[in-house]
């Protein structure tokens, strides 16, 4: 489904990502994991057309996509949630969701969605008309992967979710998350820590200073 | 009583000028935080424009002169938008380098204006003439209609900002631009759109006043320096603060300009600038720069 291979990214002079290659199988649910700095969020960022590789190629979906910006890729099902969140800060929980689907291929399926991601968050119901700026850190998480759902994915890269989470809404969000897969989203998943994420996901990467390598040990545990 | 009806009238009707102008600054601000020294040059500019449309030269009826003067000015800011702004969005310092070459953009407007149509100001005549008494106090019709036309125009700006898609989006962006990229919204296209918009407003502002203050090539710079202290005053990037701000501060010009001279009414507006900042820092509603 998607298939980065080779690719360099640079902030100015600084080489950030370096020759990074990665695979992600259509309904996997696959891991990057690297401490802070490293180029994790980088990574997703290219991937989803937010920041620009130098070269290399990015396939998904049989095209190559390097080179496309991040509302091409979201209009054939790359979706990228920030660990930052992203929010629109002076909008209502509800009108940050509407506008997850502001291209066509959100839009068509609204009503369905939304619906969806109440079902699977009732709190963002319970808030729908209270401004984002408001939310605590873990309603922000919700609606910050809800708006991301909102554009209806095929392959959807979350950006260290835990990040500002207490420990058990950090296993919350894993079994959701998890949940996404088994309903048949392809997902990429950034995070810092293996011990969060072992046994949740299908294959681990490793980033370190730039440079990938696959976990084969972790990879070869079948996910539980 | 009569007289300060007079005042108070001829106070807003300039206030929702000033108004429309500093929407336009913020509006840039806003979406793109770049401040555009060129907001004041391009109101002259739209104002000459204008001036040429009509009784400068082609004589157009204003039916089609002032569909005509939108089209041009959209079309200035949008290019101005490709041409300049986009290809340094790709440099670290992009911002700082984007304000120089308005800076500079606003030297060649200024001096291109003045070759082109002289130092001498040039008169040009309100489309509406006469007056209007209400409650005994004779206002200029001039004035209340550049008063509606300023109202009618804030009034479609909110609705547009408020309800429609494109609207959204241009709030989506001016709110967290990344965030807006990654729900598909063209941030390149909100940036062309709105750097467009804003010179449309600023020269708007330039046609409408050019009846009572005259155009002349440097005349936009104290109306820069005007919509830039709204904009602060108001709170940076938010187009609600600049409306309260405009005015607030055009109902204190009127008073000043009428009972200690015209000379005073930029240190009182930049005394009560102070003060605001000195209380909210951020402005009335600003928003703030993490
Ligand atoms: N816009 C930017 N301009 C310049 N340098 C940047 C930019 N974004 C990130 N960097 C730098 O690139 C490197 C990688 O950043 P990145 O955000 O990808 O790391 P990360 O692995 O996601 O870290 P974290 O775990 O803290 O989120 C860091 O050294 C960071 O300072
Ligand atoms: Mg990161």
């Amino acid at each position: 489904m998607l298939s980065v291979r080779d690719i360099n990214v640079f902030y100015g002079d600084f080489h950030v990502l370096h020759g990074v290659s990665l695979e992600v199988g259509k309904g996997e649910l696959v891991a990057v994991i690297g401490a802070n700095g490293h180029g994790k969020s980088t990574l997703l960022k290219a991937v989803c057309g937010l920041v620009p590789a130098a070269d290399g190629d990015i396939v998904y979906a049989g095209e190559n996509t390097r080179g496309r910006n991040a509302p091409q890729l979201v209009e054939r099902g790359l979706v990228y949630v920030a660990e930052d969140r992203r929010l629109f800060p002076d909008m209502t929980v509800k009108e940050n969701l509407l506008l997850g689907a502001f291209l066509k291929r959100g839009r068509e399926r609204q009503d369905k969605t939304l619906a969806h991601v109440y079902e699977l968050y009732p709190r963002l119901r319970e808030r729908e008309k209270q401004l984002a700026r408001t939310l605590s850190g873990g309603e922000s998480q919700m609606l910050a992967l809800g708006r991301g759902l909102m554009s209806a994915p095929d392959l959807i890269a979350i950006d260290e979710p835990s990040l500002g989470l207490a420990p058990n809404l950090v296993d919350n969000m894993l079994q959701t998350i998890r949940q996404l897969k088994e309903d048949g989203m392809t997902v990429l998943l950034v995070e810092q820590s293996l011990a969060l994420i072992e046994g949740v996901v299908d294959r681990i990467y490793m980033l370190e200073e730039g440079v990938i390598s696959e976990d084969a040990a972790q990879s070869a545990k079948p996910a539980g | 009583m009569q007289q300060y009806i007079e005042i108070f009238i001829g106070g807003i009707a300039q206030s929702a000028v000033y108004c429309i102008m500093a929407f336009g600054l913020s509006l840039i601000y806003g979406t793109a935080r770049i401040l555009n020294f060129a907001h004041g040059s391009l109101y002259t500019t739209g104002a000459y424009v204008a001036w040429v449309l009509t009784v400068g030269g082609l004589g157009l009826p204003l039916v089609l002169a002032v569909p005509l003067l939108i089209v041009i000015l959209f079309t200035a800011g949008a290019a101005l938008e490709r041409v300049v702004v986009r290809p340094l969005r790709s440099l670290r310092d992009w911002k700082m380098s984007t304000m120089m070459v308005t800076l500079g953009l606003a030297f060649v407007l200024d001096n291109a204006n003045l070759l082109i149509f002289g130092p001498v100001a040039k008169p040009m005549p309100a489309f509406i003439d006469g007056t209007v008494t209400i409650f005994g106090a004779i206002i200029s019709s001039y004035r209340l209609a550049v008063l509606g036309i300023a109202l009618a125009v804030l009034a479609a700006l909110e609705i547009f900002l408020q309800t429609t898609r494109f609207g959204q989006a241009v709030r989506a962006v001016s709110q967290d631009t990344q965030g807006a990229a990654q729900v598909g919204i063209d941030v390149n296209i909100i940036f062309g759109f709105t750097f467009g918009l804003s010179v449309v407003l600023t020269g708007l502002a330039g046609f409408l006043l050019a009846p009572i203050y005259l155009i002349s090539p440097l005349g936009g710079w104290v109306l820069f320096l005007k919509a830039f202290v709204i904009v602060v005053f108001g709170g940076l990037g938010s187009t609600r603060g600049a409306v309260i701000a405009a005015f607030t501060l055009g109902l204190i010009e009127a008073f000043v300009v009428h009972h200690v001279g015209a000379s005073w009414t930029l240190p009182i507006w930049l005394v009560t600038l102070l003060v605001v900042l000195m209380i909210r820092p951020q402005g009335l509603m600003g928003v703030w720069e993490k």
